[in-house]
C-alpha cells in the first residue's frame, strides 16, 4: 500500500490469523483484531474518498489504534504476555459474566494506567487487559485498578461506559470502581488468615495446597463473585443498599447518585488502606492480641476481625 | 459523503459521525448567515440523521426538535426562525463535543508499537495518502479562511495556517498571509491588529452579519464611526457594575452598541476604530443594571477589549485589556 502506516494496518489482519492458525489465540480473539482493522480501514477509505472531512486528530486516533493493536499482536507472537494472576483473572471473568470460553491476554504497555479491550459473542470472550509495564500487584490501588478493569464486562456497567455522554461514561466508571474495590475487599476479608498466618509466622507446611486460605479466599470470591460479595455480611451492609439503589435506577443517574457512588468509592478505599496497614505491621497485630475485653470493645470492625482471625489462629 | 457505514467499531462511528454533523453544522450556519439552503445536501443528512442523533444519544425533545427544524428547512425554509436555527446549529456542536471527546478519551494519546518520535511521521505519512488526489484551487482556501473566521472569529495570521495545516497538506503561511489581505479588500472580513509581531486578528465583516444572535457570548469585531456617548440615555437605579462608558456605533449602516471600561476616559467622537470583545444582546446590559426608554438603542453591545482608531489605515490603540485581548483560538 506504499506506506509504513498502512502497512502496519495490514499487518494487523496478517498476524491475527496467522497467531489463530498457530492456535495461540481463540477465534473470538481473531475477530477482536480483524474487526478493529475492518473498522479503520473502512475509516480511511472513507477518507479517501472525502478529505475535507478528515482532520489531524482523526487521524492521531487511526494511527494510536493501529499502533495499539500492532503492540498486543507482538506482545503475544513473542510470548511476553504477563501471565502472573492470569488464572485468578480468568476466573473473575468467568465469574462476572457467563461465557463458555475466555481468551485473556495480559498485555504490558508503556503507559501509567490499565486498561481493557473486549469483544464478546454468545459464548465467548476475548479480554485484553493492559497494565503498566512495571506494575505493582501488592499495591492496594493497582489491585483496585486492576480488578476495575473486568468489572467492564459486568452488563451494566459496559452499557453506561459504552455511552457517547460522558455523565454515564463518568458513572460507568465508577460502578467499575465500586464493584471492583468490593471485589478487592471481599479478598481480603477472606484471605486475611492468610495474613496473619505470614506476617505472625504461623507454619503452613502441613496445609495441602489446595486448602491454602489464600487459595480458598479466591475461590470463595470467584466462585460467584457478585452473590458471594453480596452475601457477606461486612460488605453488604455497607455498600448493597446504595449499589442495588445505583442499578435500579441505572442508566438514569442523577448528580446525586453519582456523588453516592464517590461516597461508597472514598469508604471502601479507606476500609483497604485499614487491611493493608495491619498486613504489613507486625507490631500492630500483636497489639490486637494482647487487648483486653474492655478495649476490644473500643476498637473498629477491620481490627476486631482481624483479632478473631490471630486468636482463631493462634488457639 | 453521507452514506452510513455498517461494520464500524464505536471509536471509528464517533470519528465519522462528527465528520457529517460538521457538514450539517456548515449548512445550518450558511442558512443563518445568508438563509441560503442547500437542499440537496441537507436531504442526504437528513436520511442519516436520526441514527446519528441516535449514536450521539441526544435527548429525545432534542432530536425531535433538531428533525423537525430540518425537515422544514427542507419543505419551507422561511418558517424556520433565527432563534430555531440557533438552537440547533448549538445542539450541533454539543453533540460534535461529545463525540470528539468519546473518541479520544477511548485511544491512548499518540501510541505507537515502538519509538514515540514515528507517530508524527506515521500520521503524516497517512495524511499524505489520504490528499495524495485532493487540491484544493485559490477559491476554496479562501473559502476555508472565511469558514474558519466567521465560525470561530478571532484567529489570527498563524492559528489559521496552523488549522488548515492540519485538516489540508503544504498550505504555505505567505498563502494564508495573502488570502487575508485579499479577504479583506474584498470587505468579506476585517482584521484588527499587527503589524511588527502583535497578533493580527481577524473577524467576520460586521456588516455581512443579518443576525449576531449566534455571535452572543463570543468574541466579535466591529469597524465603523463613534457617533455618540450615550451613558447619559441610560437610567441605572440599581447598577450591579461593571461601570461602563457606552458608545453608539454605526447608527446609519449595522448599529451597535460599544462599552468600554468607565475609568479609561471618553472617546472621542466622530472617528472611524476597530474595536474587538465580548458581543452580548441588549439584555446582558438590562441584568447589570443599565436601562434605556427609547428602544432604537436596545441593541447588541461589545464589550470592548481592544479599541484602536484608524488613521491613514493605520491603527492606534486607544484601549486594551491586556488579559481578555491576547486570544487563543483552538487549532
Amino acid at each position: 500500500m506504499g506506506s509504513r502506516a498502512l502497512n502496519r494496518l495490514e499487518n494487523i489482519k496478517i498476524k491475527a490469523e496467522e497467531l489463530h492458525r498457530a492456535g495461540i489465540i481463540k477465534d473470538i480473539t481473531r475477530r477482536f483484531f480483524i474487526y478493529g482493522y475492518n473498522s479503520l480501514s473502512q475509516e480511511i477509505e472513507y477518507y479517501v474518498r472525502y478529505p475535507e472531512l478528515c482532520e489531524d486528530w482523526k487521524l492521531e486516533g487511526i494511527i494510536s489504534q493501529i499502533g495499539e493493536y500492532n503492540h498486543i499482536l507482538s506482545v503475544i507472537e513473542e510470548r511476553m504476555d504477563e501471565r502472573k494472576h492470569k488464572e485468578f483473572f480468568n476466573e473473575l471473568l468467568s465469574k462476572l459474566e457467563d461465557f463458555d470460553t475466555v481468551d485473556l491476554w495480559i498485555i504490558r504497555i508503556p503507559y501509567k494506567i490499565p486498561r481493557c479491550r473486549f469483544l464478546s459473542d454468545n459464548s465467548g470472550l476475548c479480554f485484553i487487559l493492559q497494565v503498566p509495564e512495571n506494575p505493582d500487584y501488592f499495591d492496594n490501588n493497582l489491585l483496585g485498578l486492576l480488578a476495575h478493569e473486568p468489572a467492564h464486562i459486568h452488563h451494566v456497567i459496559k452499557s453506561m461506559v459504552d455511552s457517547v455522554k460522558e455523565k454515564n461514561r463518568k458513572t460507568g466508571e465508577s460502578l467499575a470502581d465500586v464493584l471492583a474495590f468490593s471485589i478487592v475487599e471481599y479478598m481480603f476479608t477472606h484471605s486475611s488468615i492468610y495474613l496473619v498466618r505470614e506476617v505472625l509466622g504461623i507454619s503452613k507446611a502441613s496445609e495441602p495446597k489446595r486448602s491454602h486460605p489464600s487459595w480458598l479466599a479466591r475461590v470463595t470470591v470467584l466462585r460467584s463473585v457478585t452473590d458471594e460479595i453480596w452475601s457477606n455480611p461486612v460488605v453488604v451492609r455497607r455498600n448493597l443498599a446504595a449499589f442495588d439503589k445505583l442499578l435500579t435506577i441505572s442508566p438514569t443517574l442523577s448528580t446525586t447518585e453519582e456523588l453516592l457512588v464517590q461516597d461508597i468509592l472514598k469508604e471502601a478505599r479507606r476500609w483497604m488502606g485499614e487491611w493493608i496497614k495491619y498486613r504489613t505491621d507486625e507490631n500492630l497485630l500483636s497489639k490486637l492480641e494482647n487487648l483486653s475485653d474492655d478495649e476490644v470493645k473500643k476498637i473498629g470492625e477491620i481490627p476486631k476481625k482481624i483479632r478473631e482471625l490471630i486468636i482463631g489462629c493462634t488457639n | 459523503m453521507y452514506e452510513l457505514m455498517p461494520g464500524l467499531d464505536k471509536i471509528s462511528k464517533a470519528r465519522i459521525y462528527h465528520s457529517q454533523l460538521n457538514l450539517l453544522g456548515e449548512i445550518v450556519f450558511e442558512i443563518i448567515m445568508q438563509r441560503k439552503v442547500k437542499i440537496g445536501e441537507l436531504k442526504k443528512l437528513a436520511n442519516n440523521l436520526p441514527e446519528i442523533l441516535s449514536f450521539c444519544e441526544l435527548d429525545r425533545s432534542e432530536a425531535e426538535l433538531v428533525d423537525a427544524i430540518v425537515r422544514e428547512l427542507m419543505e419551507n425554509p422561511a418558517n424556520v426562525s433565527s432563534i430555531d436555527l440557533n438552537n440547533m446549529y448549538e445542539i450541533i456542536n454539543v453533540c460534535k463535543m461529545e463525540l470528539k471527546k468519546y473518541a479520544r478519551e477511548q485511544t491512548i494519546e499518540r501510541f505507537v508499537e515502538s519509538e514515540k518520535e514515528r507517530f508524527s511521521e506515521y500520521v503524516d505519512e497517512l495524511k499524505r495518502h489520504i490528499f495524495k488526489e485532493f487540491q484544493l484551487d485559490k477559491e476554496r482556501k479562501k473559502e476555508e479562511i472565511i469558514k474558519l473566521i466567521y465560525t470561530s472569529p478571532g484567529h489570527y495570521i498563524k492559528s489559521l495556517y496552523v488549522h488548515l495545516n492540519k485538516k489540508y497538506v503544504g498550505i504555505s503561511y505567505s498563502a494564508v498571509w495573502n488570502y487575508i489581505n485579499e479577504l479583506e479588500r474584498e470587505e468579506k472580513i476585517i482584521t484588527i491588529g499587527g503589524p511588527q509581531g502583535r497578533y493580527r486578528y481577524c473577524f467576520p465583516n460586521p456588516k455581512m452579519i443579518e443576525d449576531r444572535a449566534i455571535y452572543y457570548g463570543k468574541c466579535f469585531g466591529i469597524n465603523g464611526i463613534v457617533e455618540e456617548a450615550i451613558l447619559d440615555r441610560f437610567r441605572t437605579p440599581e447598577l450591579r457594575g461593571p461601570f461602563y462608558n457606552i458608545y453608539l456605533v454605526n447608527s446609519n449602516i449595522k448599529p451597535i452598541l460599544l462599552a468600554l471600561p468607565y475609568g479609561i476616559g471618553m472617546l472621542q467622537l466622530d472617528i472611524p476604530i476597530k474595536a474587538y470583545g465580548e458581543l452580548e444582546p441588549y439584555s446582558y446590559l438590562e441584568k447589570l443594571g443599565y436601562l434605556v426608554e427609547d428602544k432604537g438603542l436596545r441593541l447588541d453591545i461589545l464589550i470592548g477589549w481592544k479599541v484602536a482608531k484608524v488613521s491613514d489605515g493605520k491603527e492606534v490603540e486607544i484601549w486594551l485589556d491586556e488579559e481578555k485581548a491576547a486570544i487563543k483560538p483552538e487549532y
